[in-house]
């Protein structure tokens, strides 16, 4: 349907587009401006300006050298790419087989169950008694205090379900009369069918676990343990920490003497970057999540 | 008779024994890390000794519940838990609901899509990595907001540790954060509404705005229910990742909300009852929201949540 558009359409598009550019600009700018600062010499960074590109002639890449031997992040790098993968495979792993027999009529007691899972989406322990669970588990420190805690994940759980709620049974009950159980069934037809929603899942716990800094803050209080996000908290954010343990002080020490909001800006890139450059390959798989779970279930 | 129907059940049960293995794992998990804290709970009601864990301590009744009302601190962290909640949900709530009535009215496909995929950034980052980027556009030396006061000759304030610009500050890199990820829903809405409702407006000779008051916006209510119920219910969330990464003693007396609080008297000042006491007065209230927020929504619409 065509019209012939009018002086007030050309003003309310011009308007429009100008102020959703201003939008991108606020997102883009901080990334520019953290790029350049993590390149940027000293005098640079100390003179005024808009920092949105680095000068040519001078850029530097000391402070991504000091990063990567200064001797914290690379490991921190690898104990954070080794909770996202292990936090990911179980989560996935048990969330998809329990997902299955939810979504099976002749479960049981199926809506005890569900409603055992949906309740702890509206009611939870809080801080204080989860704390005191990792402690008593003797998990204080280790690698399972980051991993296993956010395997029980209710939402995931109920989406998973309602999708394969949605799955035709007929593959199924085929296989049944050839003398199939119900594990063979899930591993053999259900899961290549619900490839989309087990890498939506996948990635969902994938960015949660790199994400996350909290668990590392109070769950972890000495090495060899160090996860990205909680250094870069540290190190960036929490810059008048007082160090109290040796651990903190080496931290202090390695970082201390550099230009602070290039190295800053160094260490906010490493986190960053993994991030940033593969979100708008699996994003659709985020947009897909919401949709299935804002239908009613 | 009775044989029969306990045959039956064997029979269910036995059909069902593979189920029962698949769930396992999961019903493990659960129980220990969401069931066992939600007992830890009773915490509230005990004195803590540590040697004999959170089963063996003694009860005290309501002596930690005595204290939300007697200690000075409990009332302000409550009500600033509100205040920016309330803020958030005036400022926060609305941004999407435009901005996807914005990106509607784009008519270049591509660009329309590429401003989304930038919008979604935000969305993908941790609260750490954004507090370190309002650090560094705020800085008063390095940062944006000095280079801008620069051109000025001034000297700019340190507006994070200001209790009015702090407040500001926590609502707009909320906004800035969850606004383009909050239109996805909006989005699908108006991609729902039936072409012709549009083609027989515009014959009506309606004009852009009045398309977007008379089709849009109606077609998408019902999604602007659901989720401001759902944003009720959170009343009480007043975001601890963002808080916690930007705060300071400067600003304890408006910005500290009940979870920042939780966590210094409970893991840091290590009053674990009274700490588990102010989360559960909390938990319980936000549970009665929920319900109260869905019975109004019940009785003006018919978009509930159950």
């Amino acid at each position: 349907m065509m019209h012939r558009r009018s002086a007030g359409d050309w003003v309310f598009d011009i308007v429009n587009v100008t102020l959703i550019l201003l939008l991108c600009a606020t997102i883009i700018y901080p990334f520019m401006n953290q790029i350049t600062l993590s390149v940027s010499t000293r005098l640079d960074i100390q003179s005024k300006g808009l920092h949105l590109f680095p000068h040519l002639g001078r850029m530097t890449i000391e402070s991504y050298q000091r990063v990567l031997l200064g001797g914290s992040i690379v490991p921190a790098f690898f104990w954070t790419v080794l909770r996202t993968v292990l936090g990911t495979s179980i989560t996935v792993t048990v969330l998809i087989m329990m997902a299955y027999s939810l979504s099976k009529r002749y479960l049981p007691y199926r809506n005890f169950w569900t409603l055992l899972v949906v309740f702890t989406m509206f009611f939870s322990g809080g801080l204080v008694p989860n704390f005191l669970l990792i402690r008593s588990l003797g998990m204080m420190n280790t690698i399972w205090a980051l991993v296993l805690p956010t395997v029980a994940n209710a939402f995931s759980l109920i989406i998973a379900r309602n999708f394969m709620m949605s799955v035709s049974e007929e593959l199924a009950e085929s296989a049944r009369i050839d003398g199939a159980n119900d594990v063979t069934i899930l591993f053999r037809i259900y899961v290549p069918v619900s490839m989309p929603i087990i890498a939506t899942l996948s990635l969902w716990s994938m960015v949660q676990h790199w994400n996350s800094w909290f668990d590392a803050l109070i769950y972890i209080q000495r090495p060899p343990i160090r996860i990205l996000q909680e250094i870069l908290r540290r190190v960036l954010i929490d810059a008048s920490y007082t160090a109290t343990s040796i651990d903190e002080q080496a931290l202090a020490i390695e970082f201390q003497e550099y230009t602070p909001e290039s190295l800053r800006a160094a260490i906010l890139m490493v986190v960053t970057i993994p991030i940033v450059l593969t979100y708008p390959f699996f994003q659709r798989y985020f947009v897909k999540g919401i949709m299935i779970g804002s239908l009613k279930g | 008779m009775g044989r029969t129907r306990w045959q039956r059940r064997l029979a269910e049960l036995d059909r069902a024994k593979y189920l029962f293995l698949l769930m396992l794992p999961g019903l493990v998990f659960f129980f220990i890390f969401r069931y066992v804290p939600i007992y830890g709970v009773t915490l509230a009601f005990k004195d803590f000794v540590a040697a004999d864990g959170i089963l063996g301590s003694p009860w005290v009744g309501l002596k930690y519940f005595n204290r939300l009302f007697t200690y000075p601190g409990v009332g302000r962290v409550f009500m600033n838990t509100v205040e920016i909640s309330l803020l958030r949900l005036l400022l926060g709530f609305p941004a999407p609901i435009l901005l996807a009535l914005m990106l509607n009215e784009l008519r270049v496909g591509l660009f329309k899509r590429t401003v989304q995929t930038v919008s979604y950034l935000p969305h993908f980052l941790s609260w750490v990595v954004v507090a370190g980027l309002v650090r560094q556009v705020l800085s008063p030396s390095t940062g944006l907001l000095g280079y801008l006061f620069s051109l000025f000759g001034s000297v700019p304030p340190v507006l994070l540790a200001d209790q009015q610009w702090f407040i500001a500050i926590l609502i707009l890199s909320d906004v800035w954060k969850s606004i383009g990820w909050g239109t996805i829903i909006y989005l699908a809405a108006i991609a729902g509404v039936n072409p012709e409702l549009y083609e027989v407006a515009t014959i009506d000779g309606a004009s852009r705005f009045r398309l977007m008051w008379h089709v849009t916006i109606p077609s998408i209510a019902p999604a602007i229910v659901i989720l401001f119920i759902l944003r009720v219910g959170d009343l009480l969330e007043a975001g601890f990742d963002q808080i916690f990464n930007l705060y300071n003693p400067a600003v304890y007396e408006v910005a500290d909300i009940i979870d920042t609080y939780v966590y210094r008297i409970g893991l840091e000042g290590i009053q674990y009852s009274f700490a588990t006491a102010v989360n559960l007065a909390k938990n319980v209230i936000g549970c009665v929201l929920l319900v109260l927020a869905n019975r109004v929504t019940r009785a003006f619409s018919d978009a509930t949540l159950w």
